[in-house]
């Protein structure tokens, strides 16, 4: 078999991977001037991506812009309205088994979601970065002390930790942020490691070494950039998993306090009401996966965009 | 080893956080258990009985100690919770249960997402690729426990199928599997998905295909292989995940795991049961995490290179 | 390359088939049990109930009701309803004139090993349940706690160590076949009383020779109708007709296959809906809801009586505010019961913390809501239109309760006070509610109690003047009860008295009448002014506006047609498997 042809048969469009630069001034500059731009632009072809991304800044308005959005009062409850169906009397989605409206209360718990998510994969990643990075990059003793450091909190039970934090804090939001956090960081450290060890070895790497480049310089402009694709990856199952997290939280009876709304207790009801009220399952549930499901393509689109080794089409 | 050293590290932030964490196991019991009306002389005489082997006079140093010795003989005593069970043997009960469902979810997990990976990387950007990873990345935003509700209304109430809990048999493993095996499946498939692509790029692989290697050989040979790296840092994760994904599993599916037996352990404070149970998932994790470090060895030699110099 | 690769392909492929072979020896029981088609020659039930750690009646835990359904049974049992009670290992009894001696005749039984049923087996287990502190893996925790609404003599000295000599205690076995029990007051509620769980006979040799073991199926012995066979622990209990059960003739039932549900585990009607239980306990609202919109459903649930009252109880807290007995009233008569009751099915509103249905209940000994007194009451405390009040918070356990949030929102409509729910998890909750709270914390913890319906249970044991003396304390009067309950130098003989002189010489005048009145209520020998005496103390009880009750309700069943003989009652047992059968 021929060799285009052979390369057809194990897939469509593969090129050739670019020669990777020697020249690691070369290298930085492709990496971080026309790098976002180039991305960005790779990123808009990606139609999935574009439109996943649209409805995030959407969620993300509606959150901020929640008082205006919601119909009634989330916590406002009338027990003589009581698990009214979607539609009827101004609910649009109906109310819950306290006579709360659905939709109203969906939006604000969009808004802890949305915070929640944010802000705790935002801290997990950035202790992920700086372990992981220290560990994979420096070797040696301080990599064993990390690495050991990280395996202690990988192994260690969060549900302890989540009760100790969210009791000595109170159920506040930003101890529910914080357990989060500190469950989910080690996984991603791992991961920074695991890819800083095999860059470590490429060509440009030795190169920029010898160009006399302290050792931080090299991790943080030649490591970590490179890297980013898998832990974009990471970042884009961490958003949605840290909203997933605090779901599971509240279902053990340690997520936002009530009557504050939350799409976990919301979802812990409705999956009680199933039989008598679907609507109260399935609204949060739908609007849940929605979410999440943009997070995730909306990464994938990033990840393909930052693509640097070979020009995907 | 540093294994070793991690796993005692655990021991004592456990110990530690249990400490920390308000609520004793007598205080939370009398509630429970409406005993609420015993005065709190009758609650410590009672508790100090539980307590016999750790005692409530003795310091709390000194009872960590004595369950460490336990743990290592691999005799703990009995369970507050549970006074006719030795914490050992409950250990040995659940912890067959717990494994066996997690080892069939990661097993069905590879089995589906390695095909439906390399399936989508090498038709990648087609219609098969987008389907392929909008069916996996769906199945990746239900939460396990919700699937768990769904699977239990459809096959059990709607179809009749299956017992709706329980273990009597292969029959009960079913629901719970599925349930636990769709995470780790999603998030299996994408990291194939993009480390075959990552790998098919590559140098060596062109020279493969222009050596005259077949296709399918090419791939099992050089792109899998490779491609396995990022693949197995995520088995860790996911490990870490199945073990958290049991407690929910367990509780909705009436499964006498392991997973049941430590939150109802931190729940109601119930010390040897939730130091026993912590170690041995600590233990798990551990072994796992040693694992996938060693099989970096075998699977990139690059590493290797660098380890020795 | 090639035989590395090997290598790892080979170590996969042992590996793997190494944890296949583990995943078949997976710990299933093969305990087959067999289908509830009722065909054939067994007839069998399923059910759906709460897991079981421990099968000791003498621990507090869903084991101990479990075997007083049908494992053990006591000298006497309960009559269908829980009104009245009726011979079960003891044929007979008397009473003495002065209501303190009750002697009990057994009957001709045995255990399933064989063995005659003797009071020897009695006064063992009774030694055993009041002794301080118990060797092997019995532990009393909280199932003495009947015994203050019994009132043997001596026992609660015996229990805190104060006596060491069996002998004192009112428990006396003059023969085989004779135990008598002796009160230090007379008690109408003693008979039913004797019910409970703790009061159930181990068989002595049992205990003796298995030690830790004795729970198990291939050890236990009972004398109840049914013995159990099989146990998967937190999975499932098989029991199987008891033939040496001194009524088997009258059992209907030849297995009962007893599936758990675990903790924490959303309350699912499926196994019901689906025939694999007969029946359930049905608890949360969305699945009451159901038995009343589906015709399939309709008929198939079962209540009791209420006996469960749901309340509200003060908190301790450094904030002096809630100590101005205006304020609480106010709480109390604003509370708008008749909504909250609405969020949750089958929930009654009520004023009074003794269930309804304890014989000679009336409305007056509660008190009635009163909106515009509310409001003047909260205006004279110098908060009119709840302007300048602090924000309150109602602590419960667990995951949020409608009819908290209920209060809540009427608390804030009626008197324009803030509220605060703290749902916290287990262990916060107890020490919240134990425990001594910061002044910026105050307010109430959300609570409920269910029990047989006696007015000594319900007046001199629950919400006892001992118990809730304490609740009446100042901070810092508070401060120093717990200071005395940390002192580990005190004997638990001590601890209880220098308790109790402390929370008598500082509790409120309103605590006071209540434990005068109940002092004298108890006291009472004759059946109806001792009930008279009961409704005033029990009325003085309310008017401390400690614990605020708030609705009552009862234990609800989802029962499969098929079955014939259910009889649930308000005690924590609920109902006897002894009357269960098949169609």
């Amino acid at each position: 078999m021929s060799t285009p042809e052979a390369l057809e048969a194990l897939g469509e469009e593969i090129e050739p991977a670019a020669p990777e630069p020697t020249d690691p001034a070369a290298a930085r500059s492709t990496k971080s001037q026309s790098q976002f731009s180039l991305a960005w632009k790779r990123f808009g072809r990606n139609k999935l991506s574009l439109i996943s991304l649209v409805f995030i800044v959407l969620l993300v308005l509606i959150a901020i812009l929640a008082p205006l959005v919601a119909t009634h009062d989330p916590i406002a409850l009338d027990v003589s309205k009581t698990l009214l169906k979607p539609g009827v009397e101004g609910h649009l989605l109906g109310t819950d088994p306290l006579g709360r409206d659905v939709f109203s209360r969906l939006i604000f718990g969009l808004r802890t979601a949305l915070i929640v998510g944010f802000v705790a994969e935002l801290a997990a990643l950035a202790l992920a970065i700086v372990i992981g990075l220290a560990a994979g990059y420096a070797g040696g003793r301080a990599e064993q002390l990390l690495m050991g450091f990280t395996d202690v909190m990988y192994a260690f039970p969060g549900y302890l930790f989540s009760v100790i934090l969210v009791t000595v804090i109170g159920r506040e939001i930003g101890a529910v942020i914080l357990a989060i956090a500190i469950a989910s960081w080690v996984g991603q450290a791992r991961l920074v490691r695991a890819q800083t060890l095999t860059l470590k070895g490429r060509d440009f790497i030795e190169a920029a070494r010898a160009m006399g480049a302290s050792g931080p310089r090299i991790a943080l402009r030649y490591i970590l950039p490179n890297a980013m694709g898998p832990i974009l990856v990471a970042t884009s199952f961490g958003i949605p998993g840290a909203i997933a997290t605090e779901a599971g939280l509240s279902l053990l009876g340690l997520g936002v306090q009530p009557p504050t709304p939350s799409w976990g207790s919301m979802l812990t009801e409705g999956i009680e009401y199933t039989m008598v009220a679907p609507h109260l399952m399935l609204a949060p549930a739908v609007l849940f996966a929605a979410t999440l499901l943009a997070f995730n393509w909306v990464g994938d689109g990033i990840r393909e965009a930052f693509d640097t080794t070979g020009v995907s089409r | 080893m540093r294994a070793i050293i991690t796993l005692w590290l655990v021991s004592l932030l456990t110990f530690v956080m249990l400490q920390l964490a308000p609520g004793s196991f007598a205080d939370i019991s009398a509630i429970t258990s409406g005993a609420t009306m015993t005065s709190q002389g009758q609650r410590d005489e009672a508790i100090s009985s539980i307590q016999s082997r750790y005692g409530d006079d003795i310091p709390a140093w000194q009872q960590y100690l004595i369950f460490m010795k336990g743990a290592v003989t691999w005799d703990m005593g009995p369970s507050y919770k549970y006074p006719s069970r030795s914490v050992e043997e409950i250990i040995s009960g659940a912890f067959p249960v717990s494994a066996s469902l997690g080892i069939l979810a990661v097993i069905v997990a590879l089995v589906i997402a390695v095909p439906i990976g390399v399936a989508a990387a090498r038709k990648r950007n087609g219609w098969l690729d987008n389907t392929l990873m909008f069916i996996v990345t769906a199945l990746h935003s239900v939460p396990n426990y919700l699937m768990g509700v769904f699977l239990i209304l459809l096959l059990v109430g709607a179809m009749h199928l299956l017992p709706s809990g329980g273990w009597d048999g292969p029959r009960n493993m079913v629901m719970p599997v599925i349930a636990l095996a769709a995470g780790p499946t999603a998030v299996l498939a994408r990291y194939v998905r993009s480390a075959v692509i990552e790998t098919l790029r590559e140098d060596y692989v062109t020279t493969a295909i222009a050596k005259g290697g077949s296709p399918v050989t090419v791939m099992t040979r050089h792109v899998l292989r490779n491609s396995l790296i990022p693949v197995v840092t995520v088995v860790g994760p996911i490990m870490a995940s199945l073990i958290s994904g049991t407690v929910f599993i367990e509780t909705l599916f009436r499964i006498p795991g392991l997973g049941t037996y430590f939150t109802g352990a931190a729940t109601s404070r119930d010390m040897p049961l939730l130091m026993g149970t912590t170690l041995f998932f600590a233990a798990i994790l551990i072994l796992t995490n040693v694992l996938v470090d060693l099989s970096y060895g075998f699977l990139d030699p690059r590493t290797r290179i660098e380890r020795t110099s | 390359m090639t035989t590395r690769r090997q290598l790892l392909q080979a170590g996969g492929v042992a590996s793997l088939a190494a944890f296949v072979a583990g995943v078949t020896g997976c710990g299933f029981s093969g305990n087959n049990q067999p289908g509830n088609d009722g065909s054939g020659s067994t007839t069998s039930l399923s059910i759906l109930g709460p897991a079981l750690p421990t099968l000791d009646p003498q621990v507090v835990s869903d084991g101990k009701w479990f075997v007083n359904r049908g494992l053990l049974e006591g000298l006497i049992v309960q009559n269908n309803d829980g009104t009245d009670v009726m011979p079960g290992m003891a044929e007979t009894w008397e009473m003495s004139e002065d209501g303190l001696t009750y002697t009990f005749h057994l009957r001709e039984a045995k255990w399933s090993d064989g063995t005659p049923v003797t009071a020897k087996d009695f006064d063992y287990t009774y030694k055993r349940l009041l002794s301080p502190s118990s060797a092997g893996a019995g532990v009393t925790l909280g199932a003495n706690t009947y015994i203050t609404s019994l009132g043997i003599k001596n026992a609660l000295k015996f229990q805190s160590g104060a006596i060491t000599d069996w002998t004192q205690v009112g428990v006396k076995t003059p023969d085989d076949k004779t135990v008598i029990i002796e009160l230090e007051i007379p008690n109408q509620g003693f008979l039913i009383s004797m019910t409970d769980g703790s009061m159930l006979p181990l068989q002595q040799k049992l205990l003796e020779e298995k030690g830790n073991e004795w729970e198990k199926p291939e050890n236990l012995v009972v004398n109840g109708p049914f013995k159990l066979t099989a146990m998967q622990p937190n999975v499932s209990a098989t029991l199987v007709k008891n033939d040496d059960y001194w009524d088997a003739a009258n059992v209907h039932l030849d297995q009962i296959n007893y599936k758990m549900s675990q903790a924490g585990a959303t309350e699912s009607l499926i196994p019901f809906t689906n025939g694999e239980v007969d029946v359930m306990p049905v608890g949360t609202a969305a699945n009451l809801i159901r038995f009343q919109n589906e015709p399939d459903l309709q008929g198939q649930l079962k209540s009791a009586k209420p006996g469960s009252i749901y309340y509200l109880a003060l908190m301790h807290s450094e904030n002096p505010i809630m100590s101005d007995i205006r304020i609480r009233e106010a709480l109390s008569l604003a509370m708008g019961r008749d909504t909250v009751a609405k969020s949750v099915p089958l929930v009654t509103p009520t004023n009074s913390l003794v269930p309804q249905s304890v014989p000679g209940w009336e409305p007056s000994v509660g008190i009635a809501e009163d909106l515009e007194k509310a409001k003047q009451l909260l205006s004279d405390a110098g908060y009119p239109g709840g302007k300048g009040f602090p924000p309150i918070t109602i602590l419960n356990g667990g995951a949020a309760s409608p009819m908290v949030q209920t209060i809540m929102s009427n608390w804030t409509a009626n008197l324009g006070i803030e509220v605060k729910n703290d749902v916290t998890e287990a262990g916060v909750y107890a020490t919240k509610r134990f425990g001594l709270n910061g002044p910026d914390y105050f307010g109430f913890y959300f609570g409920s109690f269910a029990s047989e319906l006696t007015w000594p249970k319900w007046v001199a044991s629950l919400w006892s003047p001992t118990f809730t003396k304490p609740f009446s304390l100042s901070a810092a009067d508070y401060k120093q009860y717990l200071a005395l309950q940390a002192d580990k130098d005190l004997k638990p003989a001590e601890l209880t008295n220098k308790l109790a002189e402390l929370a008598n010489a500082k509790c409120s005048e309103e605590v006071k009448t209540f434990s005068d009145l109940t002092d004298k209520a108890v006291l009472t020998a004759d059946p109806d002014e001792a009930t008279a005496a009961f409704k005033a103390a029990a009325l003085a009880r309310e008017k401390c506006f400690i614990f605020i009750p708030i609705g009552q309700g009862s234990y609800n069943f989802a029962v499969n047609k098929r079955v014939t003989g259910f009889h649930p009652r308000p005690t924590g047992d609920q109902y006897y498997y002894k009357t269960l059968g098949v169609q």
